[in-house]
């Protein structure tokens, strides 16, 4: 056999009961995302399945069947380490493989000297064992059958192998299924034993593929697999470092190697992660997110210079991660569209130093926000292609022109009570005083009554000398000078 | 004298109801209040009646939005003339909403009003365009312009331009506040409202919200206080509502239709109606009666007094001509509820039931102390024939003279919880752990509740409604500590029973000669052909607008199946002529062996026919009275059976109740006995006995209710009634209030379920045949109907494409052949596509087939797959018909037809039984069980073995489930049949055990039960549940079951 198939069943299900050693006695099932009511079973463990809990089969109706079902969430997190250490695994044991599914892999023994096929598989089983994972190994002369038969749980005839099975599986998809289900096809081996031409006739040249691969008579190359590059690099000093000029000028040689790789792998540079690790055990991780994806070591190392001008180091400098997150590189033909700023990433360093100067969340575009409470200002981020925040046209009816009290003065008004309004008649304190000749109001606002509700009742008056003032009185007894008229 | 107030009607547009609005208006001391929904008069019938109540005016009006370029456009109604046209015109508006209908309208009587609102870009140019296009269209005098003080910045330049307007124009100015709501605190839904209409959160909603609460309604001398400064607008909104308040909705003008010549098209006079209505009873009683008594004699002379003295002669004819048109295109019809006790609608074919023989009262229907119009319902097969008589009136009345009447649907407590917490910002899931709490089966823990309370609750959210709501919340996941939950619970309190929009009632359709859109504006039905009109059946009601009940009876659709296909088939069945004291039929609902019969098919119904052991008609009229939930929560079944077979003295309550309660054993069954029991005992005047009536059937609020029933006691302290007799006589009447069902109606309804156990006693096959062709309908599956049709001898063959017609047809007396219509997915032109080219010639074979009819890939294999091709040349079982048909043949002359090999192995049993199941949702073949005993080797006790084993035996017992049941008066239990191959059981499970295994029973369609044998009353036999497994048999064999409904 030339090929063989590593099938890790049911991964997804199978790491997170790695991760929280659970007895394999344990029924356990892995749910449908969304409202745990209205889920279904994606993946079970044999368990379960001894239960006569499928995959498919809706929550409640597996609690139903045993009532002791262990439900569990995705957790993409644990599959994805599951799936890196599955990855190592296969790589330690032979040089050419292919990723064939996010469960499979199909491996190349030609290169591999052994003794007997069934010995290597109980070697290979063996060294499994530390993932603890269950894994079905299958073998065959075509890559195609050596994965069929590692999805067979008796490893060695695909043949056997069942049709339903297929359709959980990408590689292999079945079209036709439910016509092959009416058609009462339990297995491939019932599949193979149809006239692959009247196959072909009634459901196509995929059933006839699937005839093929079956009777062994379909080849094809493996698309090997080659690790994925990294643009992560880890530097440690020694010993540590009080100031950041060693550490520049190392991030300056590191980064042109990352820029290298990806403009190897014809990507570019859209946020870099560093990590500095402190003498006394602390720890410092910023992500930097980059304007406009680059590959220039040079942008990269000022992002990095300006980043850690803001911070005070607690402790010398033992280590440093720094990774680069890649992205396609953007294309844009020069003078057609022209930016609004020609070097993007420059402006981001100087908002970043001015956030980290004015603290967060504190820099941006003021816009009035669509609310009937009166001077409240919103902040929009700045992007670097200065996109003015959308929001709605807020014309204000008065056209006379307000100066504004920022913050509004509080003062001290004699006024009076009429229905279920205070009435202004002079202001007692504050820089305009003396009674009020005319006033026009009130004009009650309130709003955001669900949760912390304000209230204000407004007031135009006009003093003795002509001056006029905008109040606003806040229940119980607050009074504020807010604006003055021009 | 507010002149611009909006009530919930508006939907969405204002949050305080009518009756609300008014009342609130009352105690401020306006005088009037004119309601002006959102493009319609949906509330103005509530409006009415509450201020008649609290003695104000109801001013109409309607609030037109985006018509002949105005925002939104105040009109309200000076006189009848004025109501009429803008109901008109509503109409128009809403059925005709392409065309430009405001101009060509005549608006003489309407008075306009331009308001702050009535233009997006109030400027002085476009207000002098807007009131110039007014008064051209209304005329000088019927226009005002008002002003409102909302206490908002600018409103003071808009009002002065009004106001400048108005004195150029020499228009007078009238002062509003223009409320939406009646308090301040209502001002929150307003929000919430306009949030549900903008499609926002509040969070994002901005300056869409209100910017205070000023817009509730205010009091005269605040309004008059507020514009202290243009007294005149005051002054003329005093004037204008005195004007308006001339016409209320007293004067409707509604009126019955006269009856219509059918060949000359005329008119009847009052006097050719009597005339012709006797001629119509005279001729009825021929046809009815052989020898008619004495008694028969002087019924109908004194209906025919009561009917022309009260003017409903021409209300007789019509419901006659309906029935006669329905009956003219064989379509059967009954009518049902009080019309039973009228002699005339016997003779002149409305109902089915000789009042004079059954003993009821005219008076219960009709009587000189009654104001109001007589209820006629009437009972139509259900879908296209009930509907081809709907359209029959329609046409009649054509154009705009008939609609059916609205049915408001309101907010309850799900979709109030769903919308208020949707715009607060909450995520859906909240809202759907909420609704799967509140969730069907709805009987809660009621060790912890009083009954009573469980029935009479709206909402379904367990237990006391505040506390408990907050513990409801709480477990959907918003803490009480959250920010927004007291903002939460009251808007949901405050949206609960809100109206939502309008619905169609289920069968309500009311007709005027004259157009029916100048009594009330009429709006398009979501229903093709159908229009609605703009009130519910209780406002009709309230204002005199009569209604007739077309409604839909699935058993009647069947049923007619039946009497047609015994007419085909030489054996014709004349349903009035069935004997009534067939003792084959008697038998069938003494053993309760009822599965598919009319009303007592239920699991309650069948056990407690063995009980009762029906042996005369009248038995079958209590026996479908006292399975309902009012006589159930009133603990009247026991006392009833309890009596009848004399473990229970017969006694009366009070010795007066004698002769009221005496055919139902000292035990009071319907409402006509209630009702007389208040006459007696409390003295009530006929009248007063009619009110009592109206509010045990009134279901809006629970207001009419109490008053009578404080009456009640007053009358009965008065008459020193002893305080026991007192209690019992109100519960009685609590019980009824919730559902009452008159003695005539159980007549009704006893008629049709007897002739439906007759057909299934002596034609068998016709009667499921018929069954069969209507569903869904009743309680069972057509499996289940199938399997009970084998136990009664009749065999249903399956489906074949050269042998099935359509429908289901009955071969002969014992057998039964399945149509195409059972096949789920087989298109209608297909079906008859099929039977058309099989008409013409045979099937040769299965190209031949294929070719003629051109099945699409999934029809062809349903048909294989169902075994329907199995009949054809060459195909020996249905996966050989499955490999063959998948291939299209060649349409080639020369072309030798290659020989077929056999390459795909038979279905087994269980197989062919699952493709039955889900292709055609029932199977010829064994059933499911005996195929699962066959492969088990276990020993289980059947549903044909429980007669026979004693009382209390442990027993395990397996079958299908077709019927789960978990009523709200059953105090948490559950009802579960079992079906086996050899019949039915009946599994009892009590609350703990169903609370236990909840999951089981309500996701497995096969169980395997543990208990043991109870035999109950009767004799019969019931499994006392305290454990269940589930079977392990495909849930795809299941059929639909019946489920807590």
């Amino acid at each position: 056999m030339n090929y063989a198939a590593l099938h890790f069943r049911d991964l997804a299900l199978s790491a997170l009961l790695a991760r929280d050693i659970t007895p394999p006695d344990q029924p356990a099932a892995l749910l449908s995302s969304g409202r745990r009511e209205k889920s279904h079973l994606i993946a079970v463990n044999q368990a379960a399945r001894k239960f006569g809990i499928q995959p498919g089969l809706q929550t409640t109706r597996g609690l139903a069947r045993c009532a002791e079902l262990l439900l569990l969430d995705p957790d993409p997190t644990a599959e994805k380490s599951a799936r890196n250490e599955t990855l190592a695994f296969v790589d330690s044991l032979v040089p050419d493989f292919e990723l064939t599914t996010s469960e499979t892999y199909l491996l190349d023994l030609s290169s591999l000297l052994m003794a007997s096929e069934a010995d290597w598989i109980s070697q290979t089983l063996k060294a499994a064992t530390y993932l603890a994972l269950p894994l079905q190994i299958g073998l065959g002369k075509t890559p195609d059958l050596a994965h069929l038969a590692s999805l067979c749980p008796n490893r060695t005839d695909p043949l056997k192998l069942k049709l339903a099975n297929l359709v959980l599986d990408k590689t292999f998809p079945l079209p036709h299924a439910p016509v092959l289900q009416l058609w009462g096809l339990q297995t491939l081996a019932d599949l193979a034993q149809l006239p692959r031409q009247g196959l072909a006739e009634r459901l196509g040249k995929e059933l006839a593929q699937l005839h093929d691969i079956a009777h062994g008579k379909h080849h094809r190359l493996l698309k090997l697999y080659r690790a994925q590059n990294h643009y992560r690099v880890t530097h440690q000093f020694e010993p540590p470092v009080n100031s950041h000029e060693p550490l520049l000028f190392m991030a300056k040689r590191l980064l042109q190697t990352l820029c290298n790789r990806l403009h190897h792998h014809q990507r570019a540079a859209t946020e870099i992660q560093l990590t500095l690790a402190f003498e006394n055990g602390g720890a410092n991780a910023r992500k930097l997110i980059l304007s406009d994806p680059t590959l220039s070591p040079e942008i990269l190392l000022r992002s990095l210079l300006t980043h850690l001008n803001t911070i005070k180091a607690p402790a010398p400098i033992e280590e440093f991660h720094l990774e680069l997150i890649p992205t396609l590189p953007r294309h844009a033909q020069h003078q057609l569209f022209s930016r609004s700023l020609k070097d993007p990433n420059e402006f981001a360093d100087t908002l970043r130093l001015l956030s980290e100067i004015v603290g967060p969340n504190r820099l941006g575009i003021p816009h009035q926000p669509d609310t009937h409470r009166p001077d409240v200002i919103a902040l929009t981020p700045v992007t670097p292609d200065f996109r003015t925040p959308l929001v709605p046209d807020i014309s204000a009816l008065n056209h006379l022109p307000l100066k504004r009290q920022r913050p509004p003065i509080p003062i001290n008004v004699a006024s009076e009570k009429r229905g279920r309004h205070h009435y202004p008649l002079a202001l007692l304190t504050g820089p305009y005083q003396g009674q009020i000749h005319k006033a026009r109001g009130p004009f009650p606002l309130s709003g955001s009554w669900w949760e912390d509700g304000w209230q204000q009742a407004q007031w135009d008056v006009e003093l003795q000398n002509s001056l006029l003032l905008q109040l606003a009185f806040l229940p119980p007894k607050k009074w504020y000078l807010t604006g003055i008229y021009a | 004298m507010e002149l611009i107030a909006k009530s919930n009607f508006s939907f969405l547009r204002g949050a305080s109801p009518p009756e609300e609005l008014v009342n609130r208006a009352a105690e401020l001391g306006h005088q009037s209040i004119a309601l002006v929904d959102h493009m319609g008069f949906y509330g103005s019938a509530r409006a009415h009646t509450e201020a008649q109540k609290v003695g104000i005016k109801a001013i109409t009006g309607a609030t037109l939005e985006s018509v002949y370029g105005f925002h939104q456009l105040t009109i309200l109604n000076k006189s009848k003339t004025g109501y009429q046209n803008l109901s008109r015109l509503l109409t128009s508006l809403h059925c005709q909403p392409e065309v430009n209908v405001f101009t060509q309208h005549n608006l003489t009587g309407t008075h306009a009003i331009l308001s702050p609102d009535s233009l997006l870009k109030p400027t002085k140019a476009n207000l002098l365009s807007a009131a110039n296009h007014l008064l051209r269209h209304f005329g000088p005098g019927n226009i005002s312009i008002a002003l409102f003080r909302h206490f908002r910045r600018g409103e003071e330049r808009i009002n002065q331009l009004l106001y400048d307007l108005a004195d150029f124009l020499n228009i007078p100015v009238i002062a509003s506040n223009s409320p939406t709501y009646s308090q301040h605190s209502d001002r929150l839904l307003t929000d919430a409202f306009t949030c549900l209409r903008e499609h926002k959160t509040l969070d994002d909603a901005g300056r869409l919200l209100e910017r205070n609460g000023e817009r509730f309604l205010k009091a005269p001398d605040v309004i008059r206080n507020l514009f202290t400064d243009y007294p005149q607008a005051f002054h003329n909104s005093i004037a204008l509502s005195q004007e308006c308040s001339e016409f209320s909705l007293e004067n409707l003008g509604y009126r019955f239709p006269s009856y219509r010549d059918s060949h000359t098209g005329k008119l009847f006079t009052e006097n050719e109606q009597c005339e012709y209505l006797r001629k119509v009873v005279k001729s009825g009683l021929k046809k009815r009666f052989r020898n008619f008594s004495k008694k028969h004699y002087q019924q109908i002379d004194n209906e025919l007094l009561t009917i022309e003295k009260l003017g409903f002669s021409g209300y007789f004819l019509i419901v006659w001509d309906l029935v006669r048109f329905a009956r003219s295109q064989g379509i059967l019809c009954q009518g049902r509820g009080s019309a039973a006790n009228s002699l005339v609608c016997y003779v002149i074919g409305v109902t089915s039931v000789d009042p004079v023989e059954s003993g009821l009262l005219f008076e219960r229907f009709l009587s000189e102390n009654r104001q109001s119009w007589p209820d006629i319902d009437i009972d139509f097969p259900s879908g296209e024939r009930r509907e081809s008589v709907i359209q029959y009136v329609y046409q009649k009345y054509a154009p705009r003279g008939a609609a059916m009447t609205a049915n408001v649907i309101t907010y309850k407590p799900r979709s109030a919880f769903r919308e208020m917490s949707k715009i607060l910002g909450f995520p859906e899931s909240i809202a759907n752990r909420f609704t799967d709490l509140c969730a069907s089966p709805k009987v809660h823990d009621v060790s912890r509740e009083p009954v009573s309370e469980e029935i009479s609750m709206n909402n379904y959210y367990p237990g006391h409604k505040v506390m408990e709501l907050a513990g409801t919340i709480e477990k959907s996941g918003i803490p009480p500590s959250h920010p927004r939950f007291k903002a939460l619970l009251q808007l949901y309190h405050a949206a609960l029973h809100c109206p939502r929009h309008l619905g169609q009632h289920s069968g309500g359709m009311v007709f005027c000669d004259d157009g029916l859109d100048h009594v009330v504006p009429l709006q398009p039905a979501a229903m093709e052909h159908r229009t609605v009109m703009q009130w519910d059946k209780d406002d009709c009601e309230d204002l005199g607008i009569v209604k007739v009940d077309l409604l839909g009876l699935g058993m009647l659709a069947a049923m007619e199946d039946t009497l047609r296909i015994c007419e085909r088939r030489g054996r014709p069945v004349n349903l009035a002529k069935i004997p009534k004291d067939d003792p084959a039929t008697y038998d069938l609902l003494c053993r309760a062996d009822t599965v598919g019969t009319f009303q007592v098919e239920s699991r309650a119904q069948m056990a407690t026919l063995p009980i009762m052991q029906p042996r005369k008609f009248y038995d079958l009229a209590v026996e479908v009275a006292i399975i309902r939930p009012g006589p159930i929560v009133g603990d009247l079944v026991h006392p009833y059976l309890n009596r009848r077979t004399g473990r229970e003295d017969i006694e009366y309550i009070h010795p007066e109740f004698e002769p009221i309660l005496k055919r139902t054993l000292g035990v009071p069954l319907f409402q006509e006995q209630v009702l007389r029991m208040a006459m007696v005992i409390a003295g009530f005047s006929g009248t007063e006995a009619d009110f009592l009536r109206k509010a045990m059937s009134f279901k809006r609020s629970d207001e009419r209710m109490n008053a009578i029933v404080n009456k009640l006691k007053t009358r009965m302290n008065e008459r020193q009634v002893a305080p026991e007799v007192q209690q019992r006589v109100i519960e009685s009447i609590g019980s009824f209030a919730l559902y009452g069902f008159p003695e005539s109606h159980a007549i009704s309804f006893a008629l049709i379920a007897y002739a439906s156990c007759w057909l299934k006693v002596h034609r068998s096959a016709e009667f499921y045949c018929g069954l069969i062709n209507n569903q869904p309908m009743g309680f069972y599956s057509v499996n289940t109907l199938t399997q009970d049709a084998k136990r009664h001898g009749v065999r249903t063959k399956p489906i074949s494409v050269t042998h099935s017609m359509i429908s289901t047809e009955v071969i002969n007396d014992k057998t039964l052949r399945l149509g195409l219509h059972q096949l789920k997915g087989l298109r209608q032109k297909t079906r008859e596509r099929l039977i058309e080219e099989r008409s013409i010639l045979s099937f040769a074979s299965l190209a031949d087939l294929l070719q003629r009819v051109r099945l699409n890939a999934k029809e062809r294999r349903l048909l294989a797959a169902s075994g329907a091709l199995n009949d054809l040349p060459e195909i020996e079982h249905r996966r050989d018909a499955l490999w063959q048909a998948e291939k299209l043949p060649i349409d080639d002359l020369f072309m030798h037809p290659p020989a077929q090999e056999q390459v795909l192995e038979m279905m087994s049993p269980s197989e062919r039984l699952q493709a039955d199941f889900s292709l055609a949702g029932t199977t010829t073949g064994p059933h499911p069980m005996k195929i699962w005993r066959k492969e088990q080797d276990v020993e289980l006790t059947t549903s044909a073995s429980l007669f026979e084993i004693p009382h209390g035996k442990p027993i395990v017992i397996a079958g299908l489930v077709i019927c789960r049941q978990r009523p709200g008066t059953a105090k948490g239990h559950c009802f579960i049949s079992l079906e086996d191959e050899f019949g039915i059981a009946n599994l009892f499970i009590p609350r703990k055990t169903f609370h236990q295994f909840k999951l089981i029973i309500t996701s497995e369609s096969f169980l395997l039960a543990k208990g043991r044998l109870q035999i109950t009353e009767g004799r019969q036999p019931t499994v006392y549940v305290t454990s269940l497994q589930p079977l392990g048999i495909s849930g795809e064999l299941a059929t639909v079951s019946h489920d807590f409904h």
